[in-house]
């Protein structure tokens, strides 16, 4: 065959428009990052490269590893260029582009999608990930022509925001990307249509033979189009969600700083303050994620401070085993348990016993008493310190829903009263400030939840342990919360702040001190160190007990617990009368993050039911090494097997009659062993299928349905014949044909078979997959008789 | 003679023309003997494979089926001589071999030549001779020569003996042993004819015999280039192997007293050459052999005790025995 450019025409085509699907795969990742071009417009360069050099190569007909490796070598030097301004990772360029990874990977792990454009972009590892599916998809629909397998690295794609974000992807990337397939799909299959010797939709006079193969085609592209459209609505809900934190960053160094907690509002900042970072308290668990480590819970809230109140706390409420039923809690919440080793280091003293909250039970040595109402143990009247001390816990944690809180009505009952009193003379500015800030929402729950957002987003707070004035009086808080003094603070303030302003909407709260978040030292084992103190209000809802809230920015709590951000479904609540507060919750977390002002805020305000974690990029890894190695597993196969077959068609009479041989293994027909050519045609003959026809479950077969196939046969045995028994071989001229004749029998073989053996054949060839047996039955011989009816003569 | 018939193209220059000349050829005596003999084209393609293969017929059946008719329409057929020798008990060697006779006039002995000096010579129910006649004429089968006293006289080419026998009256009769009967190359029985050719044979019998009126449509010389052709027509090692795989699965077997011999194979192989031939093939094929079995190698069998008292027959015995041999194939690079 020679090179001409309709061939090229028609590969540029193919390649052209796999590396447009692809691309128009890719848009779904827009939700990423925040501006979408830093990725897509490299992303149309890389398709363009990979398809023109894709097809140029296989124009030129070089092997396919080597239009791989072409592709993948001058892709991978323009990517480079791209994002270093050298085609080759270098010297200084190396330096670059190593960087360019780091930054992108600690944005992916600093902030939820969308990544801000304020930060270094994630852009490298999109237009990495990108230029893979490009080459990918490439790769398996052009260079290997396994078109309906590039869906597989489509689908990918397209999974990949979806099991990430839990975001819909808009209805036009995957109407694109699936129109894309299809496309690929069709000239795929019309192409090889017309490799079998007429162009597709030639009329036919009469409608047998190929022209139903154009039938054929337009069913199988419709029926894989099909499936792999329900694939890409399937699949992305049952991958697994993997829970996997890859970018664990370095302990900080230990000290032998003491660090005391005595009073724990009062020791918190000058703790969180000192110098060193100080490893205090170590624990064992398995909990994959343990976050707030509670030490003591602070209830009143007095003129000057935050303070834990006057405690009655009952000599018997020791730590040895099953603690009361969680409070407020109803049973039917969905819980689950995880048991805690810990281990305090010398270094902190603290007449308070940290433990998470709640806890079911606990067993601790010394003299621990815990006060039912708050659930936060105190030292004795000895003032034992925690120093050195291990315990045991077991820690529930509770699958709170938005929704059922929103619902639970009333929050204040004769039990809890004392958690909503204010001191008198609250300033007017936090009392509107909190009916300002939760004014659209409906109910108390989703009060508290707008309570968050506006100190972690709008209200414009930032963060700063050492700009923040110490305290958290009336005083402080009016200081904090004023739009004047440039709402700098802290946890203390933070929490302090939030729990005033519940109180002020009538919803119980307290702040609670603990540890925010552990380090993993190693497997199971974290540790809690002194920069990791931490403060934060819990606020309490009926059906729910005391639940956690996170007002401090995301420059310290990067992750807020999910129910915090989740919607609450906008029903028609009649308890509340107001025409206000009757409309509908407006939907916060799907407003455009670009309404936004600072990068922090665009990545708190991303954080949406997602517990705001950062792009777990291993998952996606993942997910696409996974995909790859069942796109391998499930092509190998047949690509070995169409392998074989393209050596043996193009060898000659002996291979292609193995090639039958193989063929009719596939599909399961048993081949008589040991027979002539010619007899073995005439069992063959009879194994054709005609055209196709709708409704019928076992094919007809026989000669008389497929008379160019059992011709083709004809000359297929001739040919070989010739090889085989002539003086000679005068077989030129004769080879071009046979590759032809045998593609004709083989498709007559699969008509005369049903789809299920002919998808086993395809997926699953046993001529490769399992040897020839030593032996097969013979079928009846048919010698043809000369003298049929002798008189055996017996004399 | 389906499978086997489609013809293929010749592979050498010179072989395509000499194949359609015999085709041609045989076509035409084919047709000409099927005017008097209907509906039985095996019968009469098995006549025409051994006339160009060199061999000799044995046809044996029931009277009346068309023995001698089959006979003399293929002598008929060619242009040459043709002898009938009606085998009796009282016929003597000398009528078929010739006798020398002493002549007066030149006072010299003089050979008068016997029934067998002709081109095509039908032997009619070949098993009323004598034992001793029957040898006289199996002699000049095989050497394809005559010696009486101290001369020795060539037959002339082509040689064909079309022997007739009939199995069914024994009495009074000397059957041919199976060792003579090795040495022709096929045996063919004509069976009954089916009823629409028996009533077509009913018009065309009820004026004239059709057989008077049977005209040459070649020659003798003719016959010797068809069969120099055949000789060309060639034989692969593997169909080589293949016959003598056949020919030894019948010596090996218990179901048999007797198998092929060596003369059974190289009789085989011809035929097939001629079949091949007359399919315009200038290569045998492993099917040739197998459709030439029956006829050729048949004959020449006899069965076992066993086989015989089971009820067994020789032709379903063969029958076996050629599906079971494997027809040798390439080992597979792929």
């Amino acid at each position: 065959m020679k090179r001409d450019r309709a061939s090229l025409g028609s590969g540029l085509r193919l390649a052209l428009v796999a590396a447009a699907t692809t691309w128009a795969a890719t848009f779904s990742w827009r939700d990423f990052s925040e501006s979408s071009s830093p990725y897509l417009g490299p992303l149309l360069v890389l398709g363009a490269v990979v398809a023109g050099t894709g097809a140029l190569a296989r124009w030129w007909r070089l092997p396919g590893p080597v239009v791989f490796l072409l592709q993948v070598a001058l892709s991978g030097m323009l990517a480079c260029l791209m994002l270093t301004g050298s085609p080759l990772p270098v010297g200084p360029a190396y330096a670059e582009f190593v960087n360019a990874f780091r930054d992108a990977v600690e944005s992916a792990n600093g902030y939820a999608a969308p990544v801000p454009d304020g930060v270094p972009g994630i852009h490298p590892l999109l237009v990495a990930g990108g230029l893979g599916c490009l080459l990918l998809v490439d790769l398996l629909a052009c260079t290997l022509r396994r078109v309906p397998l590039a869906g597989l690295p489509l689908l990918s794609v397209y999974s990949v925001p979806v099991s990430l974000l839990d975001t819909s992807i808009s209805w036009w990337v995957f109407a694109a990307t699936a129109v894309g397939f299809m496309s690929l799909l069709y000239l795929h299959e019309s192409e090889q249509v017309s490799r079998w010797g007429r162009p597709l939709g030639q009329q036919l006079e009469n409608d047998t033979g190929l022209g139903v193969r154009a039938g054929a085609v337009r069913t199988s592209a419709g029926a894989i189009g099909g499936v792999a459209t329900a694939l890409a609505l399937v699949v992305p809900l049952a991958i697994p969600t993997l829970d996997v934190t890859l970018f664990d960053f370095g302990n900080g160094p230990g000290g032998d700083n003491e660090i005391t907690i005595k009073n724990p509002m009062a020791d918190l900042q000058r703790d969180l303050k000192q110098g060193p970072d100080v490893p205090l308290i170590r624990i064992t668990t398995d909990d994959p994620s343990p976050d707030h480590l509670r030490i003591a819970a602070l209830t009143r809230f007095s003129q000057n401070e935050w303070s834990s109140g006057d405690r009655e706390v009952p000599t018997d409420n020791l730590p040895n085993g099953a603690m009361p039923a969680l409070e407020g809690v109803l049973p039917s919440v969905p819980r689950r348990t995880y048991d805690y080793r810990v281990n305090v280091t010398e270094g902190f003293d603290s007449t308070w016993l940290p433990t998470q909250a709640p806890i079911s039970s606990i067993v601790a040595r010394g003299d621990w008493r815990f006060d039912p109402k708050t659930m936060d143990f105190i030292a004795g009247p000895d003032e034992e310190s925690v120093a050195g001390l291990d315990y045991a816990m077991t820690a529930v944690e509770l699958d709170l829903q938005a929704a059922e809180m929103a619902a639970s009505g009333s929050a204040v009952n004769e039990d809890n009263t004392e958690f909503l009193d204010l001191p008198t003379g609250v300033p007017s500015l936090v009392t509107n400030l909190a009916l300002g800030v939760t004014d659209e929402a409906e109910t108390k729950f989703e009060k508290a939840q707008a309570l968050q957002r506006w100190f972690r987003v709008d209200g414009g707070f930032t963060y700063s342990i050492d700009e923040s004035d110490e305290g958290n009086g009336v005083d402080e808080l009016e200081a904090f919360l004023d739009e004047d003094g440039g709402r700098v603070g802290y946890c203390e303030q933070f929490a302090a702040a939030m729990a005033v302003m519940a109180r002020v909407l009538e919803i119980p709260s307290r702040v609670a001190i603990g540890f925010l978040e552990p380090e993993r030292v190693g497997a199971g084992v974290f540790e809690y160190s002194s920069r990791d103190l931490h403060a934060w209000p819990e606020l309490y809802f009926p059906g729910a007990g005391w639940v956690l809230f996170e007002p401090t920015p995301s420059d310290r709590v990067r992750e807020v617990p999910g129910y915090t951000t989740e919607n609450v479904p906008a029903a028609p609540n009649p308890q509340i009368p107001s025409a206000g507060a009757s409309e509908a919750v407006p939907d916060r977390t799907s407003e455009s993050p670009s309404a936004s002002a600072t990068p922090e805020e665009d990545a708190a305000a991303a954080d949406a039911g997602d517990d705001g974690s950062a792009f777990p990029w291993l998952r996606v890894l993942g997910i696409f090494v996974g995909l790859a190695l069942l796109v391998a597993i499930a092509l190998s196969p047949q690509l070995l097997r169409q392998r074989v077959r393209e050596r043996r068609l193009a060898g000659g009479p002996e291979l292609a009659w193995t090639e039958l041989r193989a063929e009719a293994r596939d599909l399961g027909l048993a081949w008589p062993r040991d027979r002539s050519p010619r007899e073995t045609r005439d069992w063959l003959v009879t194994q054709l299928g005609g055209p196709e026809q709708d409704g019928v479950q076992r094919p007809p077969r026989g000669p008389e349905l497929a008379p160019e196939a059992v011709a083709a046969i004809d000359r297929i045995v001739e040919r070989l014949e010739r090889l085989r028994y002539a003086r000679g071989h005068a077989g030129a001229g004769v080879e071009a044909s046979l590759a032809e004749d045998v593609t004709v029998c083989i498709a007559a073989l699969r008509l005369g078979c049903v789809p299920r053996v002919r998808r086993t054949a395809h997926w699953w060839p046993r001529s490769l997959l399992r040897p020839e047996r030593g032996s097969s039955s013979v079928p009846a011989p048919r010698t043809e008789s000369l003298d049929s009816g002798v008189v055996e003569h017996v004399g | 003679m389906t499978a086997a018939g489609t013809t293929g193209s010749p592979s050498g220059p010179g072989a395509g023309a000499d194949l359609e000349t015999l085709s041609r050829v045989v076509g035409q005596v084919r047709s000409n003997i099927e005017r008097v003999i209907e509906g039985k084209p095996d019968v009469v393609n098995s006549a025409l494979v051994v006339l160009l293969a060199e061999g000799h017929l044995l046809i044996e059946d029931v009277p009346g089926v068309g023995k001698t008719t089959l006979s003399k329409a293929l002598a008929r057929s060619i242009d040459c001589t043709v002898r009938r020798i009606q085998f009796t008990p009282d016929l003597l060697p000398s009528d078929v071999t010739g006798v020398s006779i002493f002549n007066q006039n030149t006072r010299e002995f003089e050979f008068r030549p016997g029934g067998v000096f002709a081109n095509i010579v039908v032997g009619d129910e070949i098993n009323r001779a004598s034992p001793k006649t029957q040898s006289a004429l199996l002699e000049c089968m095989e050497e394809r020569q005559v010696t009486v006293d101290t001369g020795t006289y060539q037959l002339e080419a082509p040689f064909m003996v079309i022997a007739t026998q009939n199995p069914i009256e024994m009495e009074g009769t000397y059957a041919l042993p199976e060792a003579q009967r090795d040495r022709f190359m096929a045996r063919v029985s004509i069976g009954y004819p089916v009823e629409a050719a028996e009533i077509a044979m009913l018009d065309s019998r009820s004026a004239s015999n059709p057989i008077d009126d049977l005209e040459p449509v070649t020659d003798a010389a003719e016959i010797r280039k068809l069969c120099a052709i055949v000789a060309q027509v060639y034989v692969s090692p593997a169909v080589q192997r293949y016959a003598v795989a056949l020919t030894g699965a019948t010596r090996r077997t218990d179901q048999l007293n007797l198998g092929a011999s060596p003369r059974a194979t190289l009789h085989l192989v011809r035929a097939a050459k001629a079949f091949a031939a007359i399919h315009a093939r200038d290569y045998v094929l492993p099917d040739d052999l197998r459709t030439l079995a029956r006829p050729v190698l048949a004959h020449r069998l006899l069965p076992s005790v066993e086989s015989a008292m089971s009820g067994r027959s020789t032709m379903a015995i063969l029958d076996a025995l050629v599906a079971a041999v494997p027809v040798p194939e390439p080992q597979h690079r792929a």
